[in-house]
């Protein structure tokens, strides 16, 4: 095994010490977020209050509409709440250009949208110019791990493929707030695997913060250390994994019981 | 067992179950894998356990948990660190964990298989029986040619007298 290359955060602990010191702001904090979007009677967040530490990987779990994206697109300084406040690392991020090359938000394209119309190696060029962290020899190889060919527009991609290019945006950047948005969504189940393994072995020598919704839940669960549960613009749950597991549930089964609606069935 | 070949390698004779149960913290089973591997010999005293990378490859899991569950090996003396080598089983180690497993063995072995055994109708002269047979199939091989041998002794000396 070769030891972990020098780190950003400090000189890593081959035993594997990441947590920040005691006195670091939590990467994300949201002091009683509302989020509403125009003509919607309903809030998408509600009174959102919630906080992340550093390096802290979050597994975002919520039902269809349940508000996740909304959140993640507060995080990205893609929108501005409604009231209430936004604080990473303690600064709000909106209009903040520190923000915008330290947060990294993967998620799905539109069908014709700007990404679509470049090829896997430009975008990664573009990356390399807008990520101060971006290490494009790692791109390299992850685009060979998931054979995505670098020479042909994204839009003639595979879904499998495009979902690749993307987590490998979010990957290389080592972004000290990186964000997946159902990033996989297409790719196959050995890929899938192979993204996370690569994900965790990266965290190892890179920890950073990282917030992961997914759909998966028996299959990604094992990634968090947190989970954050919404429900309908609220807040449902946020607490260690293990301290859930410890209740004797397994996440998935825990977040079908606390989601299910009046009349619906799960078997 | 499976590891990721470019992530690393364990032993050949080390077999950490590979498997773990989503609905019990992770970082106890993680614990409980390496405490198993002492407690069979595959890990001995003075050996290396597997690196923490190595875990979350092997388990797929998050390195904070994994660090969580060797920190806890750590504290209870279990392991030892030497330091930018790793951890490695303490002397000690494997007489302490057979002492702790022996005491949980009553009850997460024994109770479930007499209660087991009442709601099946078996009778405990017949869960006697089944265990005798049980421990006589799992006897290694020079065990039973002992007993052979000293039945042979035996039959000598009766035939002596």
């Amino acid at each position: 095994m070769q030891p972990p290359a020098p780190s950003p955060h400090g000189d890593p602990d081959p035993t594997g010490a990441m947590a920040p010191p005691e006195s670091a702001p939590p990467a994300i904090e949201l002091i009683d977020v509302t989020l509403r979007y125009p003509r919607q009677k309903k809030p998408a967040l509600d009174g959102v209050s919630v906080s992340i530490p550093q390096n802290a990987l979050c597994g975002l779990l919520g039902r269809n509409a349940a508000g996740k994206t909304s959140l993640m697109a507060l995080l990205a300084a893609f929108r501005r709440p409604t009231a209430g406040s936004v604080r990473l690392w303690g600064q709000d991020p909106f209009e903040s250009p520190q923000a915008m090359s330290e947060v990294a938000f993967v998620y799905q394209w539109r069908e014709e949208g700007f990404a679509s119309y470049c090829k896997p190696r430009e975008l990664f060029a573009m990356a390399a110019h807008m990520r101060p962290r971006w290490d494009n020899a790692f791109a390299t190889r992850l685009a060979e791990r998931f054979d995505v060919p670098m020479r042909k527009s994204t839009s003639r991609l595979s879904k499998g493929q495009q979902a690749a290019v993307r987590c490998i945006l979010g990957l290389a950047a080592r972004a000290p707030l990186t964000i997946f948005d159902e990033a996989y969504l297409g790719m196959d189940a050995v890929y899938r695997k192979v993204f996370v393994d690569e994900l965790l072995q990266d965290y190892l020598k890179y920890p950073r913060t990282i917030l992961f919704s997914t759909h998966y839940i028996s299959e990604m669960e094992r990634l968090f250390t947190e989970a954050l549960m919404l429900d309908e613009g609220r807040v449902l749950l946020h607490d260690d994994c293990d301290v859930l597991r410890a209740k004797g549930m397994a996440l998935q089964d825990l977040f079908i019981s606390l989601t299910l609606k009046e009349g619906e069935s799960y078997e | 067992m499976s590891v990721d070949p470019h992530t690393g390698q364990f032993g050949d004779d080390t077999q950490v179950r590979a498997e773990l149960d989503n609905d019990r913290p992770l970082f106890l089973q993680v614990k409980e894998a390496i405490e198993e591997e002492i407690l069979a010999g595959s890990l001995g005293p003075d050996d290396q356990i597997p690196s923490n990378s190595q875990l979350v490859s092997l388990y797929g899991i998050n390195p904070v948990t994994v660090h969580k569950g060797v920190t806890m090996l750590l504290d209870e003396g279990i392991v030892y660190k030497r330091r930018g080598l790793g951890m490695f089983v303490s002397r000690n180690a494997p007489a302490r964990i057979r002492v702790r497993y022996q005491e949980a063995f009553k009850n997460d072995y024994v109770e479930p298989l007499t209660q087991r055994a009442e709601m099946l109708g078996v009778t405990p002269d017949e869960l006697h029986a089944l265990v005798d047979e049980s421990i006589l199939a799992h006897q290694p091989p020079q065990a039973s040619s002992g007993i052979a041998d000293s039945a042979a002794v035996k039959d000598h000396t009766r035939r002596k007298d």
